[in-house]
Formats: structure tokens, C-alpha cells, sequence
């Protein structure tokens, strides 16, 4: 759509907009490469499945590519994702028929490629099976390594709710997976 | 092992599937080959003023094409009303042996030359 935009400004000079379109494919390509995991991580951690997760990562992209949005840094890019995937993820999660199924998939620790360790297994499912607001938590804070002030950017919430999350969810998993996490 | 370790060894092994990964990029490809088509159309466009001018042509074209339809079918409505004769109004036929003498007899007046 925006290409059909920049097209219209810019009619004066086709040959540039063609070249823009083949750059956007080049750039498209290798942001897939580069965030597709991260993407389908926290999708996975949002709505617990594999199936809603590739929806999820599709969509992302496709906003991606529709908007072909301008970024300071490379991290502003990834948060931009984490945002965005996280917005889906919600979006998503809001139909009535998601909201009454269980977060957790037990297939998503099968249909892996590699098959988790028993640890991993544990971990995961803990994690899993934690209330959406403090998985999202941990994950951006133990696993992308995020502060409690860019979660807080990311999540659209304040630095106390975030750490409120953090603590109580550390604390449920603790006691799920006893103390050899401590 | 602390607890940041184990989440990160754990989050490690999910990974997109590469069948997953391929026909992302594929769709990819295809909406941005549309895209691109598209945008070769609008390239080889008319200059506004010619375009606006060609609407206009259309218009005209389709207003006089509407008039005409419109005038035509009016007047083969009214050629219809012409012709058409209820069933009232229709003379009865008569029999031979009835008026076969006015018929004969009956004179019709000739105009002067």
C-alpha cells in the first residue's frame, strides 16, 4: 500500500520507485532471517501453540513489508517487533474462541525439531504455564535480557507493574520447579 | 544452574520451522512481484490532465449514450400506443350473407382531381 503511496508522490521518477521495491524485498529477506525466531519465541510464549504462533509471525512480517517503517538503531527495530508481536499476540488472544482454549500446548514441546531435554521440558512448561502478563515478563527479561524500564516501553505499562511481574512470576516458577531453580 | 541460564537453554530450542520459513518468503515474494506489477502499471500512466480529460470523454460519451436510449425507447413506446387496439375497439366481423348487399351497393366518395 505504501509503495502504491510512495508511487503516486513520486510519479515523476518510475525508475526510482522500482529500484525501492527491489531494496525493500533485499531488506525484507534479511530481517526475516534475522528476527523470525525472536518473533516466534514471544509468540510462542504468548499464546502457548506453534499454529498460533506462525499466524502471528506471518502477520508481523506482512506489517513489516506494508510499512517498511524507518529506524534510529537496531535496537529500536527490535523492540518495533517485540512490540508489534506482542500487539498481535493480543489481538489474536481477544476472539472468544482463543480466550476459552488453554494457554498451554503440550504438542509445543514435541513438534520441535530438536526434542527438549527434560530440564528444558520443565523449564518450558513452568514458564508456560504462568498468567500471560508475567510470562511476557520473564521471557523479555531472562531470555532477550531486556531491563525493567524497556519492558516497561515495549509492554505499554508502568515500571512498577513490570516488576511486580517479574517478582511474582519468579516466584511461580520457583515454586513449580522447587528448588533446584533457587 | 540459575534460573536466567535454564530459561535461556530452554527458549534456545524453539526455533521457526524452515517449511514455515520458506512459505513466508514465498508469500512474500509474491505480494511484493504484485506490488511491483502494479506499480509498473501506475508508471505507464497518462499525465493527470490527459487522464481527467479522458474521464470527462467517458462521461459525456455515457451521458449522450443515455439520451439517446432514452429518446429511442420513447419513442418506441409511443409507436406501441399507435398500434395498439384493445380488444373493444376491434371491429366485429360480420357475416357475407348480412351485408353482402351493402357491400355491394355501399359508394365511397371520390375526391375532385
Amino acid at each position: 500500500m505504501l509503495t502504491l503511496q510512495e508511487s503516486e508522490s513520486n510519479s515523476t521518477q518510475p525508475h526510482e520507485i522500482k529500484k525501492n521495491n527491489i531494496r525493500m524485498t533485499g531488506v525484507s529477506f534479511a530481517v526475516i532471517d534475522q528476527y523470525q525466531d525472536m518473533i516466534y519465541r514471544t509468540a510462542v510464549t504468548i499464546t502457548g501453540n506453534h499454529a498460533d504462533a506462525e499466524d502471528v509471525l506471518q502477520e508481523v512480517f506482512f506489517k513489516y513489508f506494508r510499512l517498511h517503517p524507518a529506524f534510529e538503531s537496531s535496537s529500536h527495530e527490535k523492540a518495533w517487533f517485540l512490540r508489534v508481536t506482542i500487539n498481535e499476540c493480543k489481538n489474536l488472544m481477544r476472539t472468544i474462541w482463543k480466550r476459552k482454549r488453554t494457554d498451554f500446548d503440550p504438542e509445543l514441546l514435541v513438534q520441535t525439531e530438536n526434542p527438549f531435554s527434560e530440564q528444558d521440558s520443565a523449564v518450558l512448561e513452568a514458564v508456560m504455564h504462568l498468567p500471560e502478563k508475567y510470562r511476557i515478563a520473564i521471557y523479555l527479561y531472562y531470555y532477550e535480557e531486556y531491563s525493567v524500564r524497556e519492558i516497561a516501553v515495549i509492554t505499554s505499562q508502568s515500571e512498577a507493574a513490570v516488576a511486580q511481574h517479574l517478582v511474582r512470576g519468579r516466584r511461580k516458577l520457583r515454586k513449580q520447579l522447587g528448588e533446584e531453580l533457587s | 544452574m540459575s534460573l536466567r541460564k535454564q530459561i535461556k537453554h530452554a527458549y534456545h530450542q524453539i526455533h521457526v520451522p524452515e517449511d514455515v520459513t520458506e512459505r513466508l518468503k514465498q508469500e512474500l515474494y509474491q505480494k511484493d512481484f504484485q506490488e511491483e506489477e502494479f506499480s509498473d502499471i501506475f508508471q505507464e500512466e497518462e499525465p493527470a490532465q490527459f487522464r481527467f480529460g479522458k474521464y470527462f470523454g467517458f462521461l459525456a460519451a455515457a451521458v449522450v449514450m443515455g439520451v439517446g436510449i432514452g429518446i429511442a425507447a420513447s419513442g418506441m413506446m409511443q409507436q406501441r400506443e399507435n398500434v395498439f387496439q384493445p380488444a373493444a375497439t376491434v371491429p366485429v366481423q360480420v357475416t357475407a350473407t348480412e351485408n353482402a348487399a351493402e357491400e355491394t351497393t355501399e359508394t365511397y366518395p371520390v375526391p375532385d382531381a
